[in-house]
């Protein structure tokens, strides 16, 4: 008897959770006809899915559309890339700058036509940035580059030439004159400035901002002499294959350096670490012209097998282009918004991002022709070879660029 | 009676897990089989029908009683070693890598699609869509200069009277046109991108998003010709279909192509590239040097202090273990990437320690005896535990018989223990020495194939693994039909080594047993 009891109370119990269970479908189905009319698919990484989670909200309400971001750590661009060789994958993408020329070239993204107005009110390096021959892949809302970070307590004043700061960071009497990342295979990123600061180039640019990626200018007269400057900075000890990511904050950090060169990413560290410092443009050699770093961009591309593309489009020519989504994005990033006019109410009052935004005024784009991934390897070992002594800077320069040529001519 | 009981009882126990197992195996064809309708995948579906087929028979039919115990891992055998494998080589013939992942269709859309140029000055609209009373599909644009509506159809553009707009300007209503909702153009945006509104002989409206401007198309396909005109710069590009691109007359390439099958050509490359041909053999000794001297030294270093840990009646050796075990439970990553920091020639550990001033990364021997020794102390702990667990399993009979006959230490371990131990552990020193060969982590993030030489595209330290990586990743742009050919050479060497150890070994039990 007390089993049979038993018995009807499971069932009736079973029959409740499936009658509540047919409640929930049925209740979030009538919801989702009622306030989405379809699906919007965004890709990010790690750490702009969840900023973008918070905004894609004003969109939803707007255009009726339900908004899904998905998270990719580390791998997004290899993923977005097999899924939408395949027909699959997202509407949208949010990524780097670079990724534009292999994406364009792999035929998964779409190109965008902004409005002569819209073009105006960004950033112009921002805008250059994602065109591929001659059409606009990507919409941009952040930009980002080195500059030089100082410890205002070791070296009360800013720099003007790299000259002065090398007698600046030994008159501080700390271990290391500066800390800028080098590691043993060398790094373009960061030596780039004062490569440019000597009038060296890596592909001749038109003036349009088209790179000829057959001319390369590694080892032309201004990039020889940047080259030699490497060789002569290694040999005093003021640049170091030894300095790589892992101790070029924690050095500025515990204070066995007054100068380092780095990004946005760094300052996280040396606020938490307490520090008064500031950020200023990466000084040029005496004589020589301005250390431009590059400049990355962030921005959205459109998926050319979006199943969604009208609301695609919409998105991110419409709704990424608003002043307050870029400011919302740059307050959480910590990066330049690439809207002008965002940037000028995020900068105000901000004085770090003032000093990036300075260091960013020469900047050149990071060159987004596939050709680039061919120039990552030789030059930042030529630049090692340099610094270590292990060739001369004319050596390692010729070297890098022979390497280059053969890579890109395959 | 009982031990009839007893099976019966072990049956329906047996029975019970049998349905369950078949069921989940059935749920998860069913789960399977969906995206596979969805997608068409006729031959995928058979296939994976057929394979549920097999499962069901193997399990409810009664006599191949061998074939319940071949069957799963046959199948993972297949789905997880033999598939990747023939993937592998079948993209080895291909072109398969950047500017020729997608097919020729895809890569011909992309091309014609980057050929749309807004008219200079053309007038840029606000879009909404809406269908005549006869059905015609219609777009209601509102000029963004001047707030003026007008209808575009396939016949063109015509003036729109009477419309009713909202705030921003679109048209929310117009006599004679349902005007879609949102859903509608969710549901519906395939029909929007079929429709062509022309404006003048080369122009027309393009739609983009909820906005709409006035654009040239300038590139056009023929299938004729097989060629993409583009009639703006006069470039016309002829499809080359052996290499899947689209070339010009003088050979300029556009920016995508499509994937086609090569051929040999993958293999042509390696054998006949000189960058890779001339470092071949060296990189090979090295490859063999590293994994040879990964086995011997963990193996001798684990045997060694399993042996001081196998003494009976030692205290503590419960923690020894415990210890000893450490760097094989942490992840090897982790501890390759503090590794590569302690060998810094500056600010690293070891130098610090030992007062040295050795550029570890600089020369060929001192960064090689750094991935063998960080190598060696990752993976001693495995060779620690097998030769551990071996060791006990041993038969103390034939070592008491030695010491007996007054065999001393050296010459029982020498004569008796080790190659005893030999026959259990062979095999699994050959999988080491494998997987040794192919250890792409070590390398790469300890030395990252450091040093090259000025020029160089091959390091000191390079694997055949990390230089094929390098080679196909590393420069201008992925290549996966080529890294595929290069992994196909390095499986056909592993294969040859291991299957002559196999041999070796047999040849040695048949010595011992």
């Amino acid at each position: 008897m007390r089993r049979r009891t038993l018995g009807i109370t499971a069932v009736s119990a079973a029959a409740l959770g499936a009658a509540a269970a047919c409640g929930d479908d049925s209740d979030s189905g009538t919801e989702e006809t009622s306030e989405f009319s379809g699906e919007l698919v965004i890709w990010a990484d790690e750490t702009r899915t969840p900023v973008l989670k918070e905004f894609v909200k004003d969109f939803e309400t707007s255009v009726g559309v339900k908004v899904t971001v998905e998270e990719h750590v580390e791998t997004l661009r290899e993923d977005f890339l097999t899924a939408a060789e395949q027909g699959q994958g997202p509407d949208i993408i949010v990524g780097a700058h670079d990724w534009s020329g292999q994406f364009a070239a792999d035929g998964v993204i779409s190109p965008i036509t902004l409005s002569a107005d819209q073009q105006a009110a960004l950033n112009e390096a921002a805008v250059k940035a994602f065109t591929v021959d001659g059409n606009l892949y990507g919409v941009a809302y952040a930009v980002e580059n080195l500059a030089l970070i100082r410890n205002t307590d070791l070296a009360p004043d800013a720099p003007a030439t790299f000259e002065e700061l090398i007698t600046a960071g030994q008159a501080a009497g700390t271990d290391e004159v500066l800390t800028m990342e080098v590691g043993v295979d060398g790094n373009a990123y960061s030596a780039y400035p004062l490569f440019a600061s000597f009038g060296g180039y890596l592909f001749k640019d038109d003036g349009a901002g088209n790179l000829d990626p057959t001319d390369v200018g590694v080892d032309s007269a201004g990039g020889i002499a940047a080259f030699d400057k490497f060789a002569e900075l290694g040999a005093a000890g003021i640049l170091k294959t030894t300095i790589d990511a892992t101790n070029t904050i924690p050095f500025f950090v515990d204070g066995k350096t007054a100068f380092m060169i780095s990004g946005p990413w760094a300052l996280t560290d040396v606020q938490g670490a307490g520090l008064n410092y500031e950020v200023t443009a990466i000084p040029g050699f005496e004589g020589q012209g301005p250390a431009s770093p590059f400049l990355g961009v962030q921005g959205f591309y459109v998926s050319a097998t979006a199943a969604n593309a009208v609301f695609a489009q919409e998105f991110v020519t419409n709704y990424v282009l608003t002043e307050d989504l870029q400011v919302k994005l740059a307050e959480a990033g910590g990066r330049l918004p690439a809207l002008t006019a965002a940037a000028e109410t995020f900068s105000a009052g901000n004085a770090d991002v003032q000093g990036f935004a300075a260091a960013g005024e020469n900047a050149t784009p990071m060159p987004n022709i596939p050709a680039m991934n061919a120039v990552w390897e030789p030059f930042g070992r030529a630049e090692a070879d340099a610094i270590d002594g292990v060739s001369t800077g004319e050596a390692a320069a010729t070297t890098a660029a022979t390497s280059i040529r053969d890579a890109v001519a395959g | 009676m009982l031990d009839q009981r007893a099976q019966g009882s072990v049956n329906a126990a047996g029975l019970i897990i049998k349905i369950a197992v078949l069921a989940v195996v059935a749920a998860l064809a069913v789960w399977a089989a969906l995206p596979l309708i969805a997608a068409g995948a006729w031959w995928g579906l058979a296939l994976e029908a057929a394979v549920v087929a097999v499962v069901f028979y193997v399990y409810l039919q009664r006599r191949a009683i061998q074939l319940k115990y071949l069957v799963p891992g046959t199948l993972l055998l297949i789905a997880f070693q033999i598939l990747p494998v023939v993937l592998t080589i079948g993209t080895s013939f291909s072109n398969y890598g950047d500017g020729h992942r997608v097919d020729k269709e895809s890569a011909t859309e992309a091309i014609i699609a980057a050929g749309v140029q807004q008219t200079p000055d053309g007038a840029t609209y606000l879009l909404a869509v809406g269908e005549s009373a006869s059905g015609e599909l219609t777009l209601l644009l509102t000029d963004q200069a001047d707030g003026s509506t007008w209808a575009g159809t396939e016949e063109g553009l015509t003036e729109l009277d009477g419309a009713t707009v909202d705030a921003t300007g679109r048209v929310t209503a117009a006599p004679g046109y349902t005007v879609w909702t949102l859903a509608d153009l969710n549901e519906r945006q395939g029909e929007l991108a079929e429709l062509a509104v022309p404006t003048g002989p080369e122009t027309g409206i393009k739609v983009q998003g909820l906005s709409a401007f006035e654009g040239r198309s300038t590139r056009s396909y023929d299938e004729a010709c097989d060629c993409i005109t583009d009639t703006a710069t006069n470039t016309v590009w002829y499809a080359d279909n052996e290499t899947g691109t689209f070339l010009t007359e003088d050979g300029q390439a556009a920016l995508v192509g499509w994937r086609v099958n090569i051929g040999a050509g993958n293999y042509l490359d390696v054998i006949t590239d000189p960058e890779i041909r001339g470092p071949f053999l060296g990189v090979f000794a090295w490859n063999v040097m590293f994994a040879a001297g990964s086995v011997l030294f963990t193996f001798a270093i684990g045997l060694g202090t399993a042996m001081a840990l196998n003494r009976p009646g030692m205290r503590g050796t419960k923690v020894y273990r415990a210890f000893m075990i450490l760097p094989y439970a942490m992840p090897s990553f982790a501890m390759l990437l503090v590794w590569a920091q302690m060998f810094n020639r500056d600010f690293g550990l070891i130098n610090e320690l030992f007062n040295l001033n050795v550029n570890w990364y600089g020369g060929t021997w001192s960064a090689r005896a750094m991935v063998l020794i960080a190598n060696t102390w990752l993976g001693w702990p495995y060779m620690f535990l097998i030769s551990l667990g071996a060791l006990q399993a041993l038969p103390s009979d034939s070592l008491e018989a030695a010491k007996i006959d007054g065999a001393t230490g050296v010459t029982a371990f020498r004569k008796i223990t080790l190659p005893l131990l030999l026959i259990a552990l062979t095999p699994l020193l050959i999988s080491s020495f494998a997987f040794n060969f192919n250890n792409f982590n070590a390398i790469e993030l300890l030395s990252g194939g450091n040093p090259f030489m000025a020029g160089d595209a091959v390091g000191g330290t390079d694997l055949l693994i990390t230089y094929a990586f390098r080679q196909a990743f590393g420069s201008s742009s992925a290549d996966y039909g080529f890294a595929s050919a290069i992994s196909v050479f390095i499986f056909l060497i592993v294969a040859t080594i291991s299957a002559v150890m196999f041999r070796f070994t047999r040849n040695q039990e048949d010595v011992y047993s």
